[in-house]
């Protein structure tokens, strides 16, 4: 591609942070209670502790050619046709189908919490129209947007946090380990996968960031800021509704917006909170889509990524609504299988990366 | 029936707005990459509307990742 786009670190931090937060804010406390119970605060911190490790892979790897994006990397490491069909398989299955996913939680969370009998379909296609407009400008529009919007996010999920403290209650926090530390790792695994395994995307945009040394410092702190905010909406969510109900409810951070009652003056304030997942998830599905298009453009050297939005999109909204037949399969494939499936593109792919461009590297200096 | 007309005149007015200037630009595997993405594209979505059953990546997943996920789940953390 001979138009690079550049971006600043504090913007990649920014996309970082949009990204992580993105849509699993609006179902992780979900599926770490149903897991762990009142123990899902302990299975966050183990998800961190965990992810932290990932990232220097990542990041290993993007040492080794700091120019290359994924796809590129692909090619390097398998020769140029093989890489090729490989990347065009990746990149369809990998980033376009996460995204399609993504795309479907912000539409069954609508449908189900907001607009009832709207058709998801409207829904789908209204929210792509406006994807497919960031994606037409390309990505620096895109970052400079989030840097644009997440005062807003950040402030709206303030208000939230300070605003539900005085419905704490402690007793929903013990016994804690009541069921041993296995439950906390069970409830760790769908953590580590959603939204930390898909960091891996992130080679796709590293080299197009500015200050090369200071990359990895952008990546690490995006990533535990976006971590610290999930975190302290999962405390807050077990604190006030307790695991039980935290664990039934499909959209747990909703049900917490409602809850919002301050002197009978402040509440019905949770469509307004609302506006910082609304926010966080137009970036995350635009980032993913980029990944798929720019991906799509370098793998077949293709000037211009932009043109093919559209069609992207069509299938983006097919797959969306086809592959996902209801809700509670969604969040049973969230829970039991995507970790997996996550696990063999965001760890053992890259290992195997890392490991090829080690052994060719050795071969160039003997 | 009209929705499918409707997919297909937006396909053609899109086709015909976005290849001619890559066209002209001798940009002419740009032209043919999109073209192939965009009959894809509709040809899905004539198929979704038409309710036709389309392969479903997400089962495939489930197909693939279910033994190993209740080897995890039910075995060592069971």
């Amino acid at each position: 591609m001979d138009n690079r786009v550049v971006i600043s670190n504090r913007q990649f931090t920014i996309l970082v942070i949009m990204n992580v937060i993105g849509t699993t804010i609006l179902i992780i406390p979900s599926l770490l209670a149903k897991e762990a119970n009142q123990d899902a605060w302990l299975s966050a911190i183990l998800a961190l502790a965990v992810s932290m490790p990932l990232l220097w892979l990542y990041l290993a790897i993007h040492k080794r050619q700091p120019t290359k994006t994924l796809v590129q990397l692909f090619e390097v490491v398998l020769g140029k046709w093989a890489g090729k069909l490989f990347s065009l398989l990746f990149l369809m299955i990998y980033p376009f189908f996460l995204g399609a996913l993504t795309l479907r939680n912000v539409g069954d969370f609508l449908t189900t919490q907001i607009m009832p009998e709207t058709p998801i379909e409207m829904i789908h296609i209204i929210f792509m129209i406006v994807v497919v407009y960031a994606m037409k400008l390309g990505l620096e529009p895109i970052v400079r947007v989030s840097e644009l919007l997440i005062p807003i996010a950040l402030v709206m999920l303030f208000i939230m946090f300070v605003s539900i403290i005085p419905q704490i209650k402690a007793e929903n926090l013990f016994p804690i380990l009541d069921n041993g530390y296995k439950p906390v790792i069970g409830g760790a695994i769908p953590f580590i996968s959603f939204p930390f395994l898909e960091n891996v995307l992130f080679l796709m945009v590293l080299p197009s960031v500015r200050d090369q040394s200071k990359v990895g410092k952008a990546l690490f702190k995006g990533v535990i800021i976006g971590w610290a905010i999930l975190f302290l909406l999962i405390l807050l969510t077990i604190l006030v509704l307790g695991p039980y109900i935290t664990a039934s409810k499909v959209f747990p951070s909703y049900t917490l917006a409602k809850k919002i009652n301050i002197a009978e003056i402040f509440e019905r304030v949770e469509i307004t909170i609302a506006i910082a997942w609304f926010i966080t998830s137009f970036i995350r599905i635009c980032f993913y889509f980029y990944c798929a298009a720019a991906g799509i453009a370098q793998t077949l050297e293709l000037k211009d990524y932009r043109n093919l939005s559209i069609p992207l999109a069509m299938m983006l909204i097919v797959f969306s609504l086809s592959s996902v037949p209801n809700i509670s399969f969604l969040m049973n494939t969230d829970l039991r299988t995507l970790p997996f499936f996550n696990l063999t593109f965001g760890l053992l792919l890259p290992l195997a990366l890392l490991i090829m461009l080690a052994v060719k590297s050795g071969m160039r200096k003997q | 029936m009209l929705i499918v007309v409707c997919l297909i005149l937006f396909a053609a007015i899109l086709a015909l707005v976005e290849v001619p200037p890559l066209w002209r630009r001798k940009l002419k595997k740009e032209a043919w990459v999109f073209s192939i993405f965009l009959l894809g594209g509709t040809f899905l979505s004539i198929a979704q509307t038409m309710h036709a059953v389309l392969p479903n990546p997400l089962l495939w997943i489930n197909y693939v990742y279910t033994p190993i996920s209740n080897i995890v789940f039910n075995q060592l953390l069971g």
